[in-house]
Formats: C-alpha cells, structure tokens, sequence
C-alpha cells in the first residue's frame, strides 16, 4: 500500500487556490444569487425594521412574478425587446455575412487595416456616438421608431458580426471552394452550399453576440424612444421604474431579462461546436 | 472609466460624470451643441489618458527589463 505523503508547501498551495476559487465563484454567483433572492423575497424578508436582512428569505413568494405576468404593459414591452432584438439580428446577418464573406475569402489591399478599422469602431463610446446617431435619425424621422432602434443597434453590432464573421470564412480551407468550383459549382453554390454551412459555427457566435447587445442595449435605446413608453424595450422599462418599491419586482423583472439570454445561448450553442471543418479535406 | 453611463446613471443621477452630464444636457436641457462638446471632451480626455498610460507602461516595463 502506497501512502502518498504531501509538503506543507503543497498543501497551502492546493488551500490558496481553492480559497482562490471559492472568492471567484462568490464574485459570479453572489449577484445572481441576490437578484433571485429578492425576486421570490416577501415583503418581510425587504422591510427587516432595522434587522439584518435574511440570507433566503422568510416566507418565499412567486408574487412579484404573477404581478409582472398580469400586467399587459409588461408583455408589450417583452415583445417590443424580442422583435427588436430578432430583426437586429437578420438586419445584421444581411449586411455582414457578405462583408464579412468578401474580408475573409478575397486577398483585398489593406484588408487588415480595413478589418481594424472596423472593429475599432466599437472603441469609441457609446455615450459619445449616441447625440450625431440620434440627430441623424431625427432629420429622418426615424426617432422613436421601431426602425431607428433596429438600425442603432445594427450598427453597433455589424463590427463584431464583421469581425466574427470574417475570422469563420478565412479559416475554411481553399481547397474545399476549389474543389466545388471543379465540381461544376458557381460562385453562389459554393457560398449557400460549402462556405456557409462552414462558417456556421462562427456566425452563430456573432448571431448571438448580436441578439444579447440588443437586449441588453440601454443607451441608444434611450436616447432613440425616450418619450415613447409605446414601444419601450426591457432595459428601459426597467429604468423607468429603477426607484419603485417593492425591490421583488425590480428584481423579478432583472430576472426575466436574463432568462431569454441564457435560454438564446443554449438553443445555438451545437452551432458553437469548434472544429466543423475538421478533416473535410481529402 | 470614462465612458462608464449605467452605473453614475442609476447610482448617483445627482452628482454628473461626463456621460451623465451628456444625457443631462441632451434629455433634460435640450442642449445639443452642449452635449456634443462633453463628448468631444470625453473622447479626448480618453486618447489623452490612453497615451498617457500606454507611455507609463512603457517606463514600467524598460525599467524592469533594465533590473
């Protein structure tokens, strides 16, 4: 029988990294833990009278959730951030799958520079860019539309889907297009057929970077439908009502701001599978 | 930092930081010539201590390299 004998030195060392991931996990875990916390909280475990506030909390209520889910506002606003969010993301795959086709698969002069240039876009703040986009859509009458909101956020995200998306196309190998250009496969063949069911995994990736921008978005949303509760998206309903008590609904409401995202990210994630490509090659 | 909005915007509404103080010259006042200077200003505060930054890290790493 071997008895495996460990140094002190080993032992403080393993006990440093699991304090080390424990204080990570509560960092990522905690506030998520609060947010559900406060969303099933009754009003006794919010209003202590000067007592320390409960870890879970007295008597555990879905109040808050049926309050959110009978209130038609509520739903209105859901749907405005889902429908937002969709047609940001076609919007988005219409205009970069091509370009992102065309910097990825074509040796263009300045490609390089030209793809920083893009993403380097997404460097200049938010806050900062928000006024001339706003002016902009103004002249056009496109404030407090559906479309100017679906346009910003297209613009915001058409970089990253660029950038993503051009990255997909240059890593499938040249041999497989020039093997089904042999093949009798024009130019559209090659791309609806080969180049993008390839890219697939990349432009997946892009999709929902795309659809958690949009739905989380808050500036340009507020800058482009402030005065227009009619087509409020989440993030902005939210904000309107940030001070109200009780904190549950507010908590509840974060809640269901989340869900949509997680539930996105696991319904595309086979797409996110690495190494589709793998082995195509003969 | 500098660009940071949500957070000054939720958290302390009262007291502007440069992307707070835009929303309030823009939403509140109405100022758009305003609001568009703080974020020229912004912008350049952002390069400056980008440059400024990049050049201390440089210092920093000479420094250590030199040792």
């Amino acid at each position: 029988m071997i008895i495996s004998k460990q140094s002190p030195v080993s032992i403080s060392r393993r006990m440093l990294w699991f304090t080390g991931v424990i204080c990570a996990l509560v960092i990522v875990i905690g506030p998520v833990y609060l947010l559900l916390k406060y969303s099933v909280s009754d009003i006794n475990s919010i209003n202590t009278g000067g007592s320390p506030v409960p870890m879970w909390p007295y008597n555990p209520t879905l109040q808050a959730y049926v309050y959110l889910f009978s209130d038609s506002h509520f739903y209105q606003v859901l749907l405005n951030s889902l429908f937002i969010s969709l047609f940001t993301i076609i919007l988005g795959m219409v205009l970069g799958i091509p370009a992102s086709y065309v910097l990825g698969r074509y040796k263009i002069p300045g490609r390089k520079v030209l793809l920083l240039m893009i993403i380097s876009v997404r460097l200049f703040p938010d806050i900062a860019s928000v006024i001339p986009v706003v002016e902009f859509f103004i002249k056009f009458g496109m404030h407090q539309t559906y479309l100017g909101v679906i346009l910003a956020h297209t613009l915001l995200a058409l970089p990253y889907i660029i950038f993503i998306g051009a990255g997909a196309f240059e890593s499938i190998p040249d041999d497989l297009e020039g093997q089904a250009i042999i093949l009798g496969a024009n130019r559209f063949q090659t791309f609806f057929k080969i180049l993008f069911p390839l890219a697939m995994p990349g432009l997946a990736a892009a999709a929902i970077y795309t659809f958690l921008l949009s739905w989380d978005e808050f500036i340009f949303s507020y800058f482009l439908m402030l005065g227009k509760q009619e087509i409020y998206t989440l993030t902005l309903y939210l904000n309107g009502i940030k001070y109200a008590e009780p904190q549950n609904l507010l908590a509840a409401i974060s809640v269901c701001l989340s869900i949509p995202v997680i539930a996105f990210s696991f319904m595309v994630q086979k797409y996110m599978v690495a190494g589709i490509s793998a082995g195509s090659v003969k | 930092m500098w660009k940071e909005f949500i957070f000054p915007f939720v958290l302390a509404g009262r007291y502007h930081l440069l992307g707070t103080l835009i929303d309030f010259y823009y939403n509140e006042i109405g100022n758009s010539h305003m609001a568009a200077t703080v974020a020229i200003v912004m912008v350049i505060c952002i390069v400056i201590s980008t440059l400024i930054l990049m050049k201390t890290l440089e210092l920093i790493q000479k420094l250590i390299v030199s040792r």
